[in-house]
């Protein structure tokens, strides 16, 4: 009966947390199936820790391993990301600026724990020390990570922004 | 801050929006893979749990006359102020055993790993101000201890669990690939499970079922402990070996910290 309960609560927690945490996931990874992959192996660990879990933060704990998940990933395959995916700094010539698609791909292009802090501060709207809770580091890593990852942002939009308007 | 500065942030915002959650959450997929997750981490504790209630229940009806039970037990007659007064105490009952804590085992735990091995995050699981919820279900009431472990150039998990199973269960027997059962001498049984499927979560076990019931249990894995940040499984095999894990299973050391569990 108890597992039964247990479990009809996970349940309900991954109806609620699913879109919210896939979102999230999409941003981190910079890849939809890559989200889908990592949430999904991210929750199978949420349930074999439910019960130790369930009655505290889900949302914290899962959005930690997301985070975390990413950047053990990231570190592995960052050479082939570097050699892929990654834009190749210059404006699309001859296509509609579109800036959504520029940040994204700006986006992309950070290093795994500047992407996330950018994620958890502005998208999903974690306090500096959220923020720094669940990347296991200082407020201040969390300001500096920040302060750069913005940059970075605001520097490729506006090259972009340029060579198209040029 | 400068429009550019609100800027930035806002784009960031409608960049999350286009993202939509697409279809429903598969949640019976995911029900499903953590239960068969869950299956393969407990299959030798469950089965084992299974197999020592009924040999527990044959052994307490052959040792039972020969036990400690079977001593004299004194006339009802006599008063305690005679026996004190008699010079020779009679043996007083056995004071309750108190309680051992999560946080006791995992010191026991963290003296008998080998010294080669540096131990880090700590989890416990049972009663005590550490652990981190009480563990007592319909078959059994059980503390444990862990650490992540490594030896410089692996990683993984070494874990000591101690239980008490309850009456009732179905006898059962270690017979899946990987699994061999040895009685030991006066009674109960040791069952070791070194499953050797690379690339899936593995967990390694020594399970000492004793005739009063109790599990100890040994284990070792390659499944990232509650605790720990890592979410990958760890791509080595264990890094506590079977003699290494019977050894531990063995150790009379837990057979102390048993009696101080609460009965079923």
């Amino acid at each position: 009966m108890r597992r039964r309960t247990e479990d009809d609560a996970y349940a309900a927690f991954v109806e609620a947390a699913w879109h919210r945490h896939l979102r999230t996931a999409t941003l981190i990874t910079g890849d939809r199936h890559r989200a889908e992959e990592l949430l999904q192996d991210c929750l199978v660990k949420l349930y074999l820790r439910w019960r130790r879990v369930g009655t505290d933060d889900p949302h914290a704990y899962l959005r930690r391993m997301l985070v975390n998940g990413n950047i053990s990933w990231w570190r592995r395959r960052r050479r082939e990301l570097l050699t892929a995916d990654l834009p190749d700094g210059e404006a699309r010539s001859g296509l509609p600026y579109d800036e959504a698609d520029e940040l994204q791909r700006a986006l992309r292009a950070l290093p795994a724990r500047q992407r996330a802090v950018v994620v958890l501060r502005h998208i999903e709207d974690l306090s500096e020390a959220d923020t720094a809770a669940v990347l296991g580091c200082s407020v201040g890593t969390v300001k500096s990570q920040n302060s750069r990852a913005m940059a970075r942002l605001r520097g490729a939009l506006l090259a972009n922004q340029e060579a198209v308007t040029a | 801050m400068t429009t550019d500065d609100e800027r930035l942030p806002r784009a960031l915002r409608d960049l999350a929006d286009r993202h939509p959650g697409g279809g429903p959450a598969p949640v019976a997929e995911l029900l499903s893979r953590g239960r068969r997750a869950r299956r393969l981490r407990t299959l030798t504790a469950t089965a084992t749990a299974s197999c020592a209630v009924a040999v527990l229940a044959a052994t307490t009806l052959v040792l039972a006359p020969s036990g400690p039970a079977a001593a004299p037990v004194a006339p009802s007659t006599g008063s305690a102020s005679a026996s004190a007064s008699s010079g020779s105490p009679t043996p007083s009952p056995s004071p309750t055993p108190t309680a051992l804590t999560a946080a006791q085992l995992l010191e026991m735990l963290r003296a008998k790993l080998p010294p080669s091995l540096r131990l880090s995050e700590p989890w416990t699981h049972g009663p005590g101000p550490n652990g981190l919820g009480a563990s007592t279900g319909p078959t059994a009431i059980s503390v444990a201890a862990a650490f992540t472990v490594t030896d410089g150039a692996h990683t993984g998990t070494a874990e000591i669990e101690i239980s008490h199973v309850a009456p009732g269960n179905r006898p059962d027997t270690c017979d899946i690939a990987f699994c061999t059962v040895t009685p030991q001498p006066g009674g109960g049984s040791l069952t070791v499970y070194l499953p050797d499927y690379p690339g899936v979560p593995q967990v390694w076990r020594a399970t000492l079922r004793r005739p009063d019931g109790t599990l100890i249990t040994a284990s070792a894995g390659n499944v990232p402990g509650a605790v720990s940040a890592s979410m990958e499984l760890y791509p080595n095999p264990p890094l506590l070996d079977g003699p290494q894990l019977t050894a531990l299973a063995l150790d009379p050391a837990w057979l102390a910290a048993a009696t101080g569990l609460p009965a079923l």
